[in-house]
Protein backbone atom coordinates (compact mmCIF):
# COMPACT_ATOMS: atom_id res chain seq x y z
CA UNK A 1 0.00 0.00 0.00
CA UNK A 2 1.36 3.29 -1.14
CA UNK A 3 0.83 6.48 0.32
CA UNK A 4 1.06 9.03 -1.80
CA UNK A 5 1.34 12.80 -0.94
CA UNK A 6 0.36 15.63 -3.00
CA UNK A 7 0.21 19.25 -2.99
CA UNK A 8 -3.57 20.57 -2.37
CA UNK A 9 -2.95 23.91 -4.02
CA UNK A 10 -0.83 22.27 -7.02
CA UNK A 11 -1.70 21.20 -10.19
CA UNK A 12 -2.91 18.09 -11.81
CA UNK A 13 -1.51 14.51 -10.18
CA UNK A 14 -0.26 12.51 -13.53
CA UNK A 15 0.56 8.68 -13.41
CA UNK A 16 3.63 7.39 -15.77
CA UNK A 17 2.97 3.88 -16.38
CA UNK A 18 6.32 2.22 -17.80
CA UNK A 19 6.34 -2.00 -18.69
CA UNK A 20 9.74 -3.69 -19.21
CA UNK A 21 10.70 -7.25 -20.35
CA UNK A 22 7.08 -8.51 -21.64
CA UNK A 23 5.84 -7.71 -25.09
CA UNK A 24 2.31 -8.60 -23.90
CA UNK A 25 0.75 -6.90 -20.83
CA UNK A 26 -2.01 -5.42 -20.14
CA UNK A 27 -3.20 -2.58 -17.06
CA UNK A 28 -6.10 -1.59 -15.35
CA UNK A 29 -5.33 1.78 -13.00
CA UNK A 30 -8.94 2.72 -10.71
CA UNK A 31 -8.89 5.88 -9.35
CA UNK A 32 -11.56 8.43 -9.84
CA UNK A 33 -11.55 7.40 -13.89
CA UNK A 34 -10.51 4.11 -15.12
CA UNK A 35 -7.72 3.80 -17.01
CA UNK A 36 -6.69 0.58 -19.11
CA UNK A 37 -4.63 -0.23 -21.73
CA UNK A 38 -2.55 -3.14 -23.27
CA UNK A 39 0.20 -3.66 -25.79
CA UNK A 40 -1.91 -4.23 -28.56
CA UNK A 41 -3.49 -0.65 -28.36
CA UNK A 42 -0.47 1.06 -26.36
CA UNK A 43 -2.48 4.27 -26.69
CA UNK A 44 -0.17 6.34 -24.31
CA UNK A 45 1.24 5.56 -20.69
CA UNK A 46 0.43 8.71 -19.10
CA UNK A 47 -3.03 9.58 -17.43
CA UNK A 48 -4.44 12.14 -15.43
CA UNK A 49 -5.91 11.52 -12.34
CA UNK A 50 -7.40 14.64 -11.48
CA UNK A 51 -7.02 18.22 -9.71
CA UNK A 52 -6.03 17.79 -6.36
CA UNK A 53 -9.15 18.63 -5.09
CA UNK A 54 -10.64 15.84 -6.16
CA UNK A 55 -8.02 13.29 -5.15
CA UNK A 56 -7.98 13.95 -1.14
CA UNK A 57 -7.86 10.54 0.42
CA UNK A 58 -8.67 8.74 -2.44
CA UNK A 59 -7.70 4.91 -2.71
CA UNK A 60 -6.39 3.75 -6.25
CA UNK A 61 -6.19 0.13 -7.00
CA UNK A 62 -4.15 -1.21 -9.76
CA UNK A 63 -3.66 -4.79 -11.72
CA UNK A 64 -0.61 -5.03 -14.52
CA UNK A 65 -0.70 -8.30 -16.69
CA UNK A 66 1.61 -9.93 -18.33
CA UNK A 67 1.15 -12.42 -21.01
CA UNK A 68 4.36 -15.21 -22.10
CA UNK A 69 3.58 -16.63 -24.84
CA UNK A 70 7.13 -18.32 -25.43
CA UNK A 71 8.66 -21.48 -23.93
CA UNK A 72 10.77 -19.53 -21.92
CA UNK A 73 9.94 -17.80 -18.86
CA UNK A 74 10.55 -14.29 -18.54
CA UNK A 75 11.17 -11.96 -15.87
CA UNK A 76 8.73 -8.62 -16.52
CA UNK A 77 8.17 -5.60 -14.78
CA UNK A 78 6.26 -2.36 -13.86
CA UNK A 79 7.13 0.87 -12.64
CA UNK A 80 4.30 3.31 -11.60
CA UNK A 81 5.47 7.35 -11.38
CA UNK A 82 2.67 9.63 -9.70
CA UNK A 83 3.88 12.69 -10.65
CA UNK A 84 2.71 17.13 -9.42
CA UNK A 85 4.06 19.78 -11.53
CA UNK A 86 6.95 18.03 -12.95
CA UNK A 87 7.87 16.45 -9.73
CA UNK A 88 7.77 12.62 -8.74
CA UNK A 89 6.07 12.55 -6.14
CA UNK A 90 5.91 8.72 -5.37
CA UNK A 91 7.95 5.71 -7.75
CA UNK A 92 6.19 2.14 -7.73
CA UNK A 93 8.32 -0.64 -8.73
CA UNK A 94 7.53 -4.51 -9.05
CA UNK A 95 8.79 -7.62 -10.99
CA UNK A 96 7.30 -11.06 -11.68
CA UNK A 97 8.65 -14.09 -13.17
CA UNK A 98 6.03 -15.01 -15.86
CA UNK A 99 6.45 -18.91 -17.28
CA UNK A 100 6.44 -20.33 -20.02
CA UNK A 101 3.31 -20.32 -21.97
CA UNK A 102 1.85 -18.18 -19.26
CA UNK A 103 0.34 -15.29 -17.05
CA UNK A 104 1.85 -13.33 -14.21
CA UNK A 105 0.85 -10.07 -12.61
CA UNK A 106 1.40 -7.55 -10.48
CA UNK A 107 -1.04 -5.27 -8.18
CA UNK A 108 -1.08 -2.83 -5.96
CA UNK A 109 -3.13 -0.35 -4.05
CA UNK A 110 -2.41 3.67 -2.99
CA UNK A 111 -4.20 6.25 -0.60
CA UNK A 112 -3.53 9.63 -1.78
CA UNK A 113 -3.47 12.49 1.05
CA UNK A 114 -3.32 16.13 0.20
CA UNK A 115 -1.20 18.64 1.87
CA UNK A 116 -1.44 22.15 2.53
CA UNK A 117 2.27 23.76 1.51
CA UNK A 118 2.59 26.37 3.96
CA UNK A 119 5.08 29.65 3.35
CA UNK A 120 6.70 31.20 6.64
CA UNK A 121 7.08 34.92 5.35
CA UNK B 1 -12.65 -58.62 -47.00
CA UNK B 2 -11.11 -55.01 -47.34
CA UNK B 3 -8.65 -55.46 -45.42
CA UNK B 4 -7.63 -58.90 -46.85
CA UNK B 5 -7.82 -56.87 -50.23
CA UNK B 6 -5.63 -54.36 -48.64
CA UNK B 7 -2.74 -57.12 -47.48
CA UNK B 8 -2.34 -58.39 -50.84
CA UNK B 9 -1.72 -55.26 -52.25
CA UNK B 10 0.74 -53.87 -50.00
CA UNK B 11 2.82 -57.48 -49.99
CA UNK B 12 2.78 -56.69 -53.78
CA UNK B 13 3.94 -53.35 -53.40
CA UNK B 14 6.38 -54.59 -51.01
CA UNK B 15 7.82 -57.37 -53.21
CA UNK B 16 7.60 -54.67 -55.98
CA UNK B 17 9.81 -52.08 -53.97
CA UNK B 18 12.41 -54.82 -53.47
CA UNK B 19 12.91 -55.42 -57.18
CA UNK B 20 13.08 -51.96 -57.76
CA UNK B 21 15.57 -51.26 -55.83
CA UNK B 22 18.94 -51.32 -57.33
CA UNK B 23 21.08 -54.59 -57.53
CA UNK B 24 24.14 -52.78 -55.85
CA UNK B 25 22.75 -51.97 -52.93
CA UNK B 26 21.72 -48.12 -54.37
CA UNK B 27 18.24 -47.11 -53.73
CA UNK B 28 16.19 -44.37 -55.01
CA UNK B 29 16.21 -43.31 -51.32
CA UNK B 30 19.97 -42.80 -52.14
CA UNK B 31 19.16 -39.93 -54.41
CA UNK B 32 17.23 -38.09 -52.01
CA UNK B 33 18.68 -34.92 -50.51
CA UNK B 34 18.54 -34.49 -46.28
CA UNK B 35 16.94 -31.01 -46.39
CA UNK B 36 16.52 -31.17 -42.72
CA UNK B 37 18.71 -28.03 -40.94
CA UNK B 38 21.66 -29.76 -39.69
CA UNK B 39 22.54 -29.93 -35.59
CA UNK B 40 25.86 -27.49 -35.90
CA UNK B 41 26.22 -26.86 -32.05
CA UNK B 42 29.72 -27.70 -29.90
CA UNK B 43 27.92 -29.85 -28.27
CA UNK B 44 26.62 -32.37 -31.29
CA UNK B 45 30.47 -31.92 -32.95
CA UNK B 46 31.94 -33.28 -29.18
CA UNK B 47 28.58 -35.78 -28.82
CA UNK B 48 28.21 -34.10 -25.77
CA UNK B 49 25.01 -35.24 -23.41
CA UNK B 50 22.37 -31.90 -23.97
CA UNK B 51 21.73 -32.24 -20.55
CA UNK B 52 25.50 -31.58 -19.29
CA UNK B 53 24.77 -28.15 -20.80
CA UNK B 54 24.91 -24.67 -19.12
CA UNK B 55 22.72 -22.22 -20.03
CA UNK B 56 23.54 -18.80 -18.56
CA UNK B 57 20.97 -17.02 -17.41
CA UNK B 58 23.22 -13.32 -16.95
CA UNK B 59 27.07 -12.70 -17.41
CA UNK B 60 27.56 -13.50 -13.76
CA UNK B 61 26.49 -17.50 -14.45
CA UNK B 62 28.83 -17.52 -17.69
CA UNK B 63 31.39 -15.98 -15.85
CA UNK B 64 31.24 -18.77 -13.46
CA UNK B 65 30.04 -21.58 -15.74
CA UNK B 66 33.75 -21.44 -17.86
CA UNK B 67 35.83 -20.32 -14.68
CA UNK B 68 36.02 -24.00 -13.75
CA UNK B 69 37.16 -25.12 -16.95
CA UNK B 70 40.13 -22.83 -17.23
CA UNK B 71 43.08 -23.68 -14.49
CA UNK B 72 45.07 -20.88 -13.29
CA UNK B 73 47.73 -20.63 -15.91
CA UNK B 74 45.51 -20.58 -18.53
CA UNK B 75 45.01 -23.94 -19.82
CA UNK B 76 41.83 -25.70 -20.71
CA UNK B 77 40.05 -28.35 -18.99
CA UNK B 78 37.18 -31.31 -20.90
CA UNK B 79 33.94 -31.11 -19.49
CA UNK B 80 33.00 -27.70 -20.67
CA UNK B 81 29.48 -27.14 -22.05
CA UNK B 82 28.06 -24.04 -22.56
CA UNK B 83 25.27 -22.08 -24.44
CA UNK B 84 24.60 -18.57 -24.90
CA UNK B 85 22.40 -16.34 -26.36
CA UNK B 86 23.56 -12.90 -25.39
CA UNK B 87 20.54 -11.44 -26.59
CA UNK B 88 18.90 -12.93 -23.76
CA UNK B 89 22.14 -12.33 -21.69
CA UNK B 90 22.51 -8.06 -22.62
CA UNK B 91 18.49 -7.73 -23.03
CA UNK B 92 18.49 -8.09 -18.83
CA UNK B 93 21.30 -6.11 -18.78
CA UNK B 94 20.68 -2.01 -17.68
CA UNK B 95 23.51 -1.02 -19.56
CA UNK B 96 23.64 0.70 -22.90
CA UNK B 97 24.70 -1.94 -25.13
CA UNK B 98 21.16 -3.69 -23.87
CA UNK B 99 19.39 -1.22 -26.50
CA UNK B 100 21.36 -2.05 -28.72
CA UNK B 101 20.30 -5.54 -29.05
CA UNK B 102 16.89 -5.04 -28.02
CA UNK B 103 16.51 -2.91 -30.88
CA UNK B 104 17.74 -5.22 -33.94
CA UNK B 105 15.43 -8.33 -33.05
CA UNK B 106 16.90 -10.35 -35.65
CA UNK B 107 19.91 -11.06 -33.08
CA UNK B 108 17.52 -12.41 -30.84
CA UNK B 109 17.54 -16.14 -32.35
CA UNK B 110 21.40 -16.09 -32.22
CA UNK B 111 23.23 -18.58 -30.30
CA UNK B 112 27.21 -19.31 -29.29
CA UNK B 113 28.16 -22.80 -27.95
CA UNK B 114 31.60 -23.94 -26.50
CA UNK B 115 32.54 -27.64 -25.73
CA UNK B 116 35.36 -28.89 -24.67
CA UNK B 117 36.14 -33.01 -24.01
CA UNK B 118 39.03 -35.60 -23.51
CA UNK B 119 40.67 -36.55 -27.12
CA UNK B 120 41.91 -40.17 -27.48
CA UNK B 121 44.88 -39.63 -25.53
CA UNK B 122 46.49 -36.85 -23.90
CA UNK B 123 44.86 -33.88 -26.17
CA UNK B 124 41.81 -32.30 -25.57
CA UNK B 125 39.32 -31.22 -28.38
CA UNK B 126 37.38 -27.69 -28.16
CA UNK B 127 34.61 -26.73 -30.66
CA UNK B 128 32.36 -23.94 -30.72
CA UNK B 129 29.00 -23.49 -32.98
CA UNK B 130 26.91 -20.33 -34.48
CA UNK B 131 23.62 -20.48 -35.13
CA UNK B 132 21.43 -17.33 -36.15
CA UNK B 133 18.08 -17.42 -36.95
CA UNK B 134 17.35 -13.71 -38.48
CA UNK B 135 14.28 -14.42 -39.98
CA UNK B 136 11.73 -16.83 -38.57
CA UNK B 137 8.19 -16.32 -39.73
CA UNK B 138 6.79 -19.19 -39.01
CA UNK B 139 7.77 -18.62 -35.27
CA UNK B 140 4.58 -17.61 -33.42
CA UNK B 141 6.47 -15.75 -30.59
CA UNK B 142 7.36 -13.05 -32.36
CA UNK B 143 4.23 -12.90 -34.30
CA UNK B 144 2.50 -9.36 -34.22
CA UNK B 145 -0.70 -10.39 -34.89
CA UNK B 146 -0.61 -12.99 -31.87
CA UNK B 147 1.20 -10.77 -29.21
CA UNK B 148 -1.75 -8.48 -29.65
CA UNK B 149 -4.44 -11.26 -29.54
CA UNK B 150 -3.19 -12.22 -26.42
CA UNK B 151 -2.90 -8.61 -25.38
CA UNK B 152 -6.57 -8.35 -25.65
CA UNK B 153 -7.05 -11.76 -24.15
CA UNK B 154 -5.15 -10.50 -20.94
CA UNK B 155 -8.37 -7.87 -20.51
CA UNK B 156 -10.67 -10.88 -19.90
CA UNK B 157 -9.80 -11.97 -16.71
CA UNK B 158 -13.05 -12.14 -14.80
CA UNK B 159 -15.06 -10.71 -18.00
CA UNK B 160 -18.45 -12.59 -17.46
CA UNK B 161 -17.76 -13.54 -13.74
CA UNK B 162 -17.62 -9.89 -11.94
CA UNK B 163 -19.73 -7.36 -12.70
CA UNK B 164 -16.44 -5.18 -12.02
CA UNK B 165 -12.93 -6.00 -12.20
CA UNK B 166 -10.09 -7.04 -9.63
CA UNK B 167 -8.51 -3.49 -9.14
CA UNK B 168 -12.48 -2.32 -9.25
CA UNK B 169 -13.61 -4.75 -6.06
CA UNK B 170 -10.34 -4.10 -4.68
CA UNK B 171 -10.69 -0.39 -4.49
CA UNK B 172 -14.12 -0.53 -2.93
CA UNK B 173 -13.19 -2.72 -0.40
CA UNK B 174 -10.31 -0.50 0.42
CA UNK B 175 -12.12 2.47 0.26
CA UNK B 176 -14.38 1.01 3.35
CA UNK B 177 -11.68 -0.30 5.04
CA UNK B 178 -10.92 3.59 4.91
CA UNK B 179 -13.68 5.13 5.81
CA UNK B 180 -13.66 2.39 9.07
CA UNK B 181 -10.80 3.98 10.19
CA UNK B 182 -11.16 7.79 9.87
CA UNK B 183 -10.49 8.33 13.66
CA UNK B 184 -6.50 7.14 12.25
CA UNK B 185 -4.30 10.20 10.67
CA UNK B 186 -2.85 9.24 7.33
CA UNK B 187 0.09 7.13 8.08
CA UNK B 188 -2.07 5.13 10.84
CA UNK B 189 -4.38 4.40 7.89
CA UNK B 190 -1.47 3.30 5.70
CA UNK B 191 -0.19 0.97 8.63
CA UNK B 192 -3.80 -0.88 8.54
CA UNK B 193 -4.63 -0.39 5.40
CA UNK B 194 -1.39 -2.48 4.03
CA UNK B 195 -2.67 -5.36 6.02
CA UNK B 196 -6.04 -5.41 3.80
CA UNK B 197 -3.83 -4.43 0.93
CA UNK B 198 -0.44 -6.49 -1.00
CA UNK B 199 -1.15 -8.96 -3.72
CA UNK B 200 -3.75 -12.17 -3.23
CA UNK B 201 -1.12 -14.65 -3.06
CA UNK B 202 1.04 -12.15 -0.46
CA UNK B 203 -2.08 -12.50 1.69
CA UNK B 204 -3.05 -16.15 1.56
CA UNK B 205 0.47 -16.57 2.38
CA UNK B 206 0.32 -14.10 4.76
CA UNK B 207 -2.98 -15.13 6.71
CA UNK B 208 -3.81 -18.94 5.56
CA UNK B 209 -5.13 -20.83 2.73
CA UNK B 210 -8.46 -21.34 3.98
CA UNK B 211 -11.22 -19.06 5.34
CA UNK B 212 -11.64 -19.53 8.81
CA UNK B 213 -7.73 -19.70 9.66
CA UNK B 214 -7.20 -16.53 6.98
CA UNK B 215 -9.97 -14.56 9.36
CA UNK B 216 -8.74 -15.68 12.60
CA UNK B 217 -4.77 -14.88 11.40
CA UNK B 218 -5.67 -11.59 9.86
CA UNK B 219 -8.31 -10.61 12.81
CA UNK B 220 -5.11 -11.07 15.16
CA UNK B 221 -2.64 -9.29 13.16
CA UNK B 222 -5.09 -6.34 12.70
CA UNK B 223 -5.99 -5.94 16.31
CA UNK B 224 -1.96 -6.11 16.99
CA UNK B 225 -1.18 -3.66 14.55
CA UNK B 226 -4.24 -1.08 16.34
CA UNK B 227 -2.57 -1.80 19.69
CA UNK B 228 0.93 -0.92 18.03
CA UNK B 229 -0.67 1.97 17.34
CA UNK B 230 -1.98 2.48 20.84
CA UNK B 231 -5.38 3.16 19.59
CA UNK B 232 -8.11 2.06 21.55
CA UNK B 233 -11.35 0.42 19.62
CA UNK B 234 -15.21 0.18 20.79
CA UNK B 235 -16.91 -2.95 20.27
CA UNK B 236 -19.31 -1.33 17.16
CA UNK B 237 -15.82 -0.93 15.57
CA UNK B 238 -14.52 -3.98 16.74
CA UNK B 239 -17.59 -5.06 15.09
CA UNK B 240 -16.78 -3.74 11.50
CA UNK B 241 -13.74 -4.24 11.45
CA UNK B 242 -14.54 -8.19 11.52
CA UNK B 243 -16.68 -7.76 8.82
CA UNK B 244 -14.55 -6.07 6.62
CA UNK B 245 -11.86 -8.74 7.76
CA UNK B 246 -14.64 -11.43 6.15
CA UNK B 247 -14.97 -8.84 3.03
CA UNK B 248 -11.37 -9.26 2.52
CA UNK B 249 -11.28 -13.42 3.06
CA UNK B 250 -14.02 -13.33 0.34
CA UNK B 251 -12.24 -10.84 -2.34
CA UNK B 252 -8.98 -12.39 -1.61
CA UNK B 253 -10.26 -15.92 -2.47
CA UNK B 254 -12.18 -14.92 -5.54
CA UNK B 255 -8.91 -13.30 -6.75
CA UNK B 256 -7.08 -16.35 -5.85
CA UNK B 257 -9.35 -18.21 -7.70
CA UNK B 258 -10.26 -16.11 -10.62
CA UNK B 259 -6.42 -16.02 -11.50
CA UNK B 260 -5.95 -19.56 -11.47
CA UNK B 261 -8.49 -20.45 -14.01
CA UNK B 262 -7.47 -17.26 -15.96
CA UNK B 263 -3.86 -19.06 -16.15
CA UNK B 264 -4.97 -22.38 -17.33
CA UNK B 265 -7.23 -20.68 -19.76
CA UNK B 266 -4.57 -18.48 -21.31
CA UNK B 267 -2.28 -21.70 -21.64
CA UNK B 268 -4.60 -23.93 -23.34
CA UNK B 269 -5.07 -20.36 -25.50
CA UNK B 270 -1.68 -20.01 -26.33
CA UNK B 271 -1.53 -23.57 -27.41
CA UNK B 272 -4.78 -23.68 -29.24
CA UNK B 273 -3.57 -20.22 -31.08
CA UNK B 274 0.11 -21.29 -31.58
CA UNK B 275 -1.25 -24.62 -33.47
CA UNK B 276 -3.46 -22.53 -35.81
CA UNK B 277 -0.81 -20.57 -36.57
CA UNK B 278 1.67 -23.11 -37.32
CA UNK B 279 -0.65 -24.53 -39.60
CA UNK B 280 -1.19 -21.43 -41.54
CA UNK B 281 1.77 -20.21 -41.64
CA UNK B 282 4.10 -23.67 -41.86
CA UNK B 283 5.72 -22.64 -45.21
CA UNK B 284 6.65 -18.91 -44.03
CA UNK B 285 9.83 -17.55 -44.49
CA UNK B 286 12.72 -18.59 -42.12
CA UNK B 287 16.71 -17.76 -43.00
CA UNK B 288 18.91 -19.74 -41.17
CA UNK B 289 23.44 -19.68 -41.03
CA UNK B 290 25.02 -22.08 -39.04
CA UNK B 291 28.88 -23.01 -38.25
CA UNK B 292 31.13 -24.98 -36.10
CA UNK B 293 34.48 -25.94 -35.77
CA UNK B 294 36.38 -28.98 -34.14
CA UNK B 295 40.06 -28.08 -32.74
CA UNK B 296 42.52 -30.58 -30.94
CA UNK B 297 45.25 -29.20 -28.46
CA UNK B 298 47.65 -31.66 -27.77
CA UNK B 299 49.20 -29.62 -24.55
CA UNK B 300 45.21 -28.11 -23.69
CA UNK B 301 46.46 -24.81 -24.03
CA UNK B 302 44.44 -22.17 -26.35
CA UNK B 303 47.99 -21.49 -28.38
CA UNK B 304 48.42 -25.26 -28.82
CA UNK B 305 44.81 -25.18 -30.79
CA UNK B 306 45.04 -26.96 -34.36
CA UNK B 307 41.35 -26.79 -35.98
CA UNK B 308 39.96 -30.87 -37.46
CA UNK B 309 37.13 -29.56 -39.37
CA UNK B 310 34.91 -26.80 -39.77
CA UNK B 311 31.73 -26.43 -41.25
CA UNK B 312 29.70 -23.57 -42.68
CA UNK B 313 25.50 -23.97 -43.48
CA UNK B 314 23.05 -21.48 -45.09
CA UNK B 315 19.35 -22.01 -45.60
CA UNK B 316 16.09 -20.70 -46.28
CA UNK B 317 12.52 -21.94 -46.58
CA UNK B 318 9.54 -20.28 -47.15
CA UNK B 319 6.61 -19.98 -49.96
CA UNK B 320 7.37 -19.60 -53.73
CA UNK B 321 8.45 -16.04 -54.65
CA UNK B 322 5.51 -14.24 -55.74
CA UNK B 323 3.04 -16.38 -53.32
CA UNK B 324 4.36 -14.65 -49.91
CA UNK B 325 2.22 -11.47 -50.15
CA UNK B 326 -1.02 -9.89 -51.31
CA UNK B 327 -4.13 -11.96 -53.10
CA UNK B 328 -1.17 -14.58 -53.92
CA UNK B 329 -0.73 -15.50 -50.56
CA UNK B 330 -4.56 -16.59 -50.08
CA UNK B 331 -4.27 -18.89 -52.55
CA UNK B 332 -4.14 -22.86 -52.76
CA UNK B 333 -0.94 -23.00 -54.08
CA UNK B 334 0.74 -20.84 -51.76
CA UNK B 335 -0.68 -22.29 -48.68
CA UNK B 336 0.34 -25.63 -49.59
CA UNK B 337 3.83 -25.37 -51.10
CA UNK B 338 7.12 -24.65 -49.97
CA UNK B 339 10.32 -23.86 -51.12
CA UNK B 340 13.71 -25.09 -49.44
CA UNK B 341 16.97 -24.14 -50.68
CA UNK B 342 20.38 -24.89 -48.81
CA UNK B 343 24.20 -24.97 -49.29
CA UNK B 344 26.79 -26.66 -46.99
CA UNK B 345 30.40 -26.31 -47.19
CA UNK B 346 32.81 -28.90 -44.90
CA UNK B 347 36.53 -28.17 -44.81
CA UNK B 348 38.43 -31.70 -43.19
CA UNK B 349 41.46 -30.65 -41.96
CA UNK B 350 42.05 -33.58 -40.15
CA UNK B 351 43.89 -37.20 -40.99
CA UNK B 352 40.73 -39.01 -40.60
CA UNK B 353 38.51 -38.02 -43.56
CA UNK B 354 39.59 -38.95 -47.15
CA UNK B 355 37.84 -35.76 -48.21
CA UNK B 356 39.60 -32.59 -48.60
CA UNK B 357 36.81 -30.65 -48.66
CA UNK B 358 32.74 -30.80 -49.80
CA UNK B 359 29.92 -28.45 -50.63
CA UNK B 360 26.81 -28.72 -52.11
CA UNK B 361 23.84 -26.80 -53.12
CA UNK B 362 20.02 -27.36 -53.43
CA UNK B 363 16.57 -27.34 -53.18
CA UNK B 364 13.19 -28.73 -52.76
CA UNK B 365 9.48 -28.16 -54.25
CA UNK B 366 6.67 -29.47 -51.93
CA UNK B 367 3.41 -29.34 -52.63
CA UNK B 368 0.40 -30.63 -50.61
CA UNK B 369 -1.12 -31.18 -47.47
CA UNK B 370 0.04 -32.88 -44.65
CA UNK B 371 -1.32 -36.36 -45.81
CA UNK B 372 -0.68 -35.92 -49.77
CA UNK B 373 2.91 -34.19 -50.82
CA UNK B 374 4.60 -33.76 -53.50
CA UNK B 375 8.20 -33.16 -54.01
CA UNK B 376 10.86 -32.66 -56.40
CA UNK B 377 14.61 -32.07 -55.23
CA UNK B 378 17.58 -31.54 -56.89
CA UNK B 379 20.95 -31.34 -55.89
CA UNK B 380 24.81 -30.37 -56.93
CA UNK B 381 27.88 -31.36 -55.24
CA UNK B 382 31.64 -30.90 -55.21
CA UNK B 383 34.08 -32.49 -53.21
CA UNK B 384 37.76 -32.68 -53.61
CA UNK B 385 39.72 -35.96 -52.59
CA UNK B 386 43.03 -35.44 -50.36
CA UNK B 387 46.37 -37.18 -51.85
CA UNK B 388 48.70 -36.26 -54.62
CA UNK B 389 46.14 -35.79 -57.85
CA UNK B 390 43.69 -33.78 -55.18
CA UNK B 391 41.10 -35.57 -57.56
CA UNK B 392 37.49 -33.60 -57.59
CA UNK B 393 33.85 -35.39 -57.60
CA UNK B 394 30.99 -33.13 -59.24
CA UNK B 395 27.26 -34.83 -59.31
CA UNK B 396 24.28 -34.13 -59.48
CA UNK B 397 21.08 -35.69 -57.84
CA UNK B 398 17.27 -35.08 -58.11
CA UNK B 399 14.40 -36.97 -57.19
CA UNK B 400 10.54 -36.31 -58.08
CA UNK B 401 8.25 -38.45 -56.08
CA UNK B 402 4.36 -38.29 -53.88
CA UNK B 403 3.28 -39.98 -50.92
CA UNK B 404 -0.29 -40.44 -49.37
CA UNK B 405 -1.05 -41.35 -45.99
CA UNK B 406 -2.77 -44.50 -46.16
CA UNK B 407 -3.73 -44.99 -42.69
CA UNK B 408 -2.26 -44.05 -39.16
CA UNK B 409 1.53 -45.09 -39.54
CA UNK B 410 1.01 -46.21 -43.17
CA UNK B 411 2.25 -44.18 -46.28
CA UNK B 412 2.44 -44.96 -49.28
CA UNK B 413 5.51 -43.30 -51.98
CA UNK B 414 6.04 -43.51 -55.40
CA UNK B 415 9.20 -41.82 -56.66
CA UNK B 416 11.57 -41.11 -59.84
CA UNK B 417 15.22 -40.43 -59.33
CA UNK B 418 18.79 -40.21 -60.39
CA UNK B 419 22.11 -38.29 -59.93
CA UNK B 420 24.91 -37.92 -62.83
CA UNK B 421 28.48 -37.37 -62.08
CA UNK B 422 29.63 -34.57 -64.10
CA UNK B 423 33.47 -35.31 -63.09
CA UNK B 424 35.34 -38.58 -61.31
CA UNK B 425 37.17 -41.38 -62.03
CA UNK B 426 34.91 -44.13 -63.85
CA UNK B 427 34.14 -46.76 -61.34
CA UNK B 428 31.94 -43.72 -59.79
CA UNK B 429 30.14 -43.32 -62.88
CA UNK B 430 29.03 -47.22 -63.03
CA UNK B 431 26.47 -46.16 -60.19
CA UNK B 432 23.22 -46.90 -61.61
CA UNK B 433 21.81 -43.17 -62.58
CA UNK B 434 18.21 -43.88 -62.65
CA UNK B 435 15.72 -45.37 -60.25
CA UNK B 436 12.05 -45.86 -59.48
CA UNK B 437 10.89 -46.77 -56.08
CA UNK B 438 7.55 -47.93 -54.53
CA UNK B 439 6.94 -47.76 -51.08
CA UNK B 440 4.78 -48.36 -47.87
CA UNK B 441 6.15 -47.46 -45.21
CA UNK B 442 5.30 -46.18 -41.24
CA UNK B 443 6.63 -42.84 -41.46
CA UNK B 444 6.42 -39.74 -43.68
CA UNK B 445 9.18 -38.95 -45.99
CA UNK B 446 8.96 -35.29 -46.50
Amino acid sequence: MELIQFNKNGGPVTIDITINGANIWSYEYVGDSTFKNNSATSNGSTHILGSPVNLDNDIHSWDIRFGNISEDSIVAAATILWKQDGKVLKTWADQVMVPAESVASVSGDALLIGNALTVTI
Amino acid sequence: MKTKYFSVVVLFLVHWTMNAQNRDGISIDDYYVDFSVPDITAFSILDVNPNDVVRPGNVKEFAAGVVNYVSENGNLKPGLAIELAPYRLLARSKKRVATTWQRNKSLKNLQLSVATAQGDSTNLLVAWGVNWTPIDKTDPVGDKGLQNYFANYLSTLGQGDFSKSLPEQRKEHLSTVRDSLDFLNGNQKISVLELFSTKYDERLARYGEDSVSYVAAMRDTVLSRLAKLAVQTDSDQNETILTLISENAALTFRAFRAEADFKERFTEEVKKQKQNFLEENWNRLVVQFKAGAKYSAAEGTANDLSILNYRIFGGLAGRVPGFGTGDAAESKFAKNSQVVCQANYTSYRDGVSSLDWEFSTGGRLLYGKADKRFSGEFQYSKASMKGETSETLEYIQYTVGGEIKVSDGLWFELAVGGQKFLQGDDATKLVPEFGIKYAVQKKSRF
